[in-house]
């Protein structure tokens, strides 16, 4: 996830490309005169602009969309993909759908609140911790435990935080060092039940740089690795194992370290890929965008083949996590496996039109107002009236977390990773 | 002050405005010289009474949505800013994101990250509702993967 200090910067650079202002009054000057020969019809437009307008606003800003999620690292592992057994291992595996009948998805069925239909996934934790810093969930560690960045104001100060619905007690794991950073201390953040791995940003006489950091469950924090230039961009990280994997946003390409230490080691064959689940990759970073852009395809990168996505046509912003894709289209959401079978069509859910999102844990899907479970077909209704969020959930989108204000002060909380697997 | 001296004094920093919120030069230009235009024929009544660049602000971001509206126009990904960053990639890769928002979306992020202005005010310039404010920073927010500090802005 990217911070609000990153936007300012984004906006801010980009005002520095604005156009010079020499010709401003004369520009104005030869409008005002266009303007007077065609007063009378560019009244009429202006009206009709006020009209439009008005309407579309109501259409745009309706207060039941949830937008959302991506990929799935936590997820139920499907038979989709062997153990990853390390970098560089022979080409043997070929990248085939779980078996499953096509057409099986449960039609849609009416929604249930949250905490009665998942109650042992749903939790609802104090906003800020005894010190006063705002809490953010990361992602579910268990189905009992809930990774937190706790924060000062601006970022500048974090700690890593695992909190326990059980006893209802955080304990801290880990302090993200200082040295030389003066950007957000914990941005892209992952987990297993055992390491944790986060990345922190930082600027240094004019060049940024980003450091990827790990500590055991609970420990001391080590740096792994420090790079600056176009690979500072993560997309997309996880800890598997002893190793840590990510993804470059801006030119693809997935990376792989020890959690011992060592050298980053860029995949070969990863060339234009972006992490989804590892050892799977496809062409497309995984977390939310905007994008309108299509997965083409998913890769095993450690068995080294690739298995083309079949992409419906008109389908835009089509993302796969393993087995489940879903995308949008001109009459509204679809849901498909990523060899084109199971199509189910979620036009009536609310699904987003404009953000390309792979189904979260490969399970489920954020819809208007809720969560759409592809295994069961129930849905879940959030009742949240700022919206929800996802959390980075092990990578940026990676969405095992949802959250959102319950009542002043306190944080309703959706562990998707503790919700029961399907009968 | 006279209106010449305003836009001489003040041209500038709307064209870097207008280059925000609409994501291209020539669309910054239009949007600017119309706004202007606009601010001429009020420039008495608005030196007067009122905070002319204030004024003529509030016309651009009301101004931007409905044009955008109006002409539906796409400026997706190709119009990225030329020149150097500090992190290139990262606010290369955003400045396109923002340009895939909806406009109304993005006049809500321009307001409240350049402009650095409270939801509340946001609300007053682009005639809607504080909670709809939210809602549009909620969802662009989401879409540009950006984390807020939610629980810090606009709450009361």
């Amino acid at each position: 996830m990217r911070t609000e200090d990153e936007l300012v910067g984004a906006l801010r650079s980009a005002a520095d490309r604005a156009p010079g202002d020499e010709s401003l009054l004369a520009a104005v000057a030869r409008r005002r005169r266009r303007r007077n020969r065609q007063r009378v019809s560019a009244l009429a437009a202006a009206a009709a602009v006020v009209v439009l307008g008005m309407g579309v606003r109501a259409v745009v800003w309706g207060p039941a969309e949830v937008d959302s999620v991506a990929p799935a690292f936590l997820a139920t592992r499907s038979p989709l993909v062997p153990p990853p057994t390390g970098v560089g291992s022979p080409p043997t595996v070929t990248v085939t759908p779980p078996p499953q009948p096509v057409g099986t998805v449960p039609p849609p069925t009416a929604s249930v609140p949250v905490e009665e239909l998942w109650p042992g996934a749903y939790l609802s934790m104090p906003a800020r911790d005894a010190d006063g810093r705002t809490r953010r969930p990361i992602m579910g560690i268990s189905t009992s435990e809930v990774l937190l960045v706790a924060s000062g104001p601006g970022e500048k100060s974090s700690r890593l935080e695992v909190y326990d619905s059980v006893t209802g007690e955080t304990r801290e794991v880990t302090t993200p060092r200082t040295d030389e950073m003066n950007g957000p201390l914990v941005q892209v953040a992952a987990a297993d039940a055992e390491n944790l791995v986060w990345t922190s940003y930082s600027e240094k006489d004019g060049t940024g740089f980003r450091q990827i950091w790990t500590a055991p469950l609970p420990g001391e924090a080590k740096l792994l690795a420090t790079f600056s230039g176009p690979g500072t961009d993560i997309d997309m990280m996880q800890v598997d194992g002893d190793h840590v994997t990510w993804s470059e946003r801006s030119r693809g390409g997935v990376w792989r370290m020890p959690l011992a230490g060592g050298t980053p080691q860029r995949l070969p064959g990863s060339d234009g890929l972006h992490l989804v689940d590892w050892p799977v990759a496809g062409d497309v970073a995984a977390d939310p965008g905007p994008s309108v852009r299509n997965q083409t395809l998913i890769a095993d990168l450690d068995g080294g083949t690739k298995t083309a996505v079949a992409v419906p046509p008109g389908a835009k912003g089509l993302r796969c996590a393993r087995t489940w894709c879903t995308g949008h289209d001109d009459k509204g959401g679809f849901l498909q496996r990523f060899d084109g079978t199971a199509v189910t069509r979620l036009d009536a859910l609310g699904v987003s039109k404009t953000l390309a999102q792979a189904p979260a844990l490969d399970r489920f899907v954020y819809v208007g107002g809720g969560v759409y479970d592809i295994a069961t077909g129930k849905v879940a209704s959030i009742d949240a009236v700022d919206g929800a969020w996802f959390a980075d959930g092990g990578a940026p989108g990676s969405g095992s977390i949802l959250y959102w204000e319950n009542e002043r002060g306190t944080l309703g909380v959706l562990n998707l990773a503790a919700v029961p697997p399907a009968q | 002050m006279e209106f010449e001296d305003f836009v001489r004094a003040r041209g500038s920093a709307l064209l870097r405005y207008g280059y925000v919120l609409t994501g291209n030069a020539d669309d910054a230009a239009d949007l600017v010289q119309e706004a202007l235009l606009k601010l001429s024929d009020a420039w008495r009544r608005v030196r007067n009474k009122d905070n002319p660049e204030s004024y003529v602000r509030t016309i651009m971001a009301r101004q931007h949505v409905s044009w955008w509206r109006r002409r539906r126009r796409e400026h997706l990904t190709d119009d990225v800013p030329e020149g150097s960053y500090t992190d290139e990639h990262a606010f290369g890769e955003l400045w396109k994101e923002l340009a895939a928002l909806p406009r109304g979306q993005r006049a809500v992020i321009v307001l409240r990250y350049y402009e650095d202005l409270p939801d509340q005010e946001i609300a007053q310039i682009l005639g809607i509702s504080r909670g709809t404010v939210r809602s549009q920073a909620f969802h662009a927010l989401n879409a540009l993967r950006v984390k807020p500090a939610v629980f810090e802005r606009g709450r009361t």
